[in-house]
């Protein structure tokens, strides 16, 4: 099953966290701009999107932030044949008469 | 949490009992979207904004503290803890001004107090497991920074102090966020 970030969540467009200490984004990724020190200009720093992966770590580890779903199933408008029936159809045509 | 009674020894294992705190970082409360904990101890921090965790790097001159003196509603009533921490930076100057007054106009703040002894305490959260994403500020009293900049006498030193104070019902968690996890975040 899929994971992906709870609805009260999503309000944080730069929701991020770490994952064996790389930092990843929760709803997209995205790119900013450290600010400058004295000893240090300013850097742009690019934050990649989690992986599926790196989302089940981080449901794993007890994040209320992420919750585990179920994918809806497309449904076809063509006329649906399951694979029984093919495989019946396709005995039929077989078997001697 | 409930009442239940736990046996402690300090006797043996030689606990390091150093007191004091080495560094800090620090963040908005609003910034911080979701913790995992166990047994008031912090693992992970999900934060929702860009910008993140300052460093506080203050004097090594026995004056920095985090103390959270127990206090009872007429003595016997409600517990509460009016949390208080102390950071001195020697100096004084227009940069630490800037500094002290962005900081001192935030109204509810988090820390995170890296103790001498090792040991990490987290300033201004409460761990709620109701509450989305499993925390809440300080409940009783938000933790906010007083910042005071004295020159003082030539005889001694001039200082910007920040005085961190918040109230909270139950102690600060902990957490063995380390210093390089903090600072990707």
């Amino acid at each position: 099953m899929p994971y992906r970030i709870k609805k009260a969540f999503l309000k944080h467009p730069y929701l991020h966290t770490t994952v064996d200490g790389k930092k990843v984004a929760l709803i997209a990724a995205y790119t900013y701009t450290t600010r400058a020190t004295a000893t240090r200009p300013p850097v742009s720093v690019s934050v990649p999107m989690a992986t599926q992966a790196q989302l089940k770590a981080i449901f794993d580890r007890g994040d209320p932030a992420v919750e585990k779903y179920e994918e809806e199933k497309t449904v076809s408008t063509a006329k649906a044949k399951t694979p029984d029936a093919d495989a019946v159809t396709q005995q039929k045509e077989d078997e001697p008469e | 949490m409930a009442c239940a009674l736990t046996a402690l020894n300090s006797t043996t294992g030689c606990p390091d009992n150093t007191g004091g705190l080495q560094y800090s970082y620090y963040t908005l409360l609003a910034n911080i979207a979701s913790v995992t904990a166990t047994n008031n101890l912090i693992t992970a921090i999900t934060m929702s904004g860009a910008t993140d965790w300052e460093k506080l790097e203050y004097d090594k001159n026995d004056t920095s503290y985090f103390n959270q003196p127990g206090a009872r509603f007429n003595d016997i009533g409600v517990l509460s803890y009016p949390a208080e921490a102390l950071l001195q930076f020697g100096g004084f100057n227009a940069a630490y001004s800037l500094a002290a007054d962005s900081t001192g106009d935030c109204c509810n703040l988090v820390f995170i107090h890296v103790l001498t002894n090792g040991q990490r305490v987290v300033q201004g959260i409460e761990l709620d497991a109701a509450a989305t994403g499993g925390f809440t500020g300080s409940k009783i009293r938000d933790t906010k920074v007083t910042p005071t900049q004295n020159t003082n006498t030539a005889a001694e030193e001039a200082f910007l102090q920040y005085l961190i104070r918040g109230t909270t019902k139950k102690l600060a968690p902990f957490t063995d966020l380390t210093d390089a996890e903090i600072e990707a975040l």
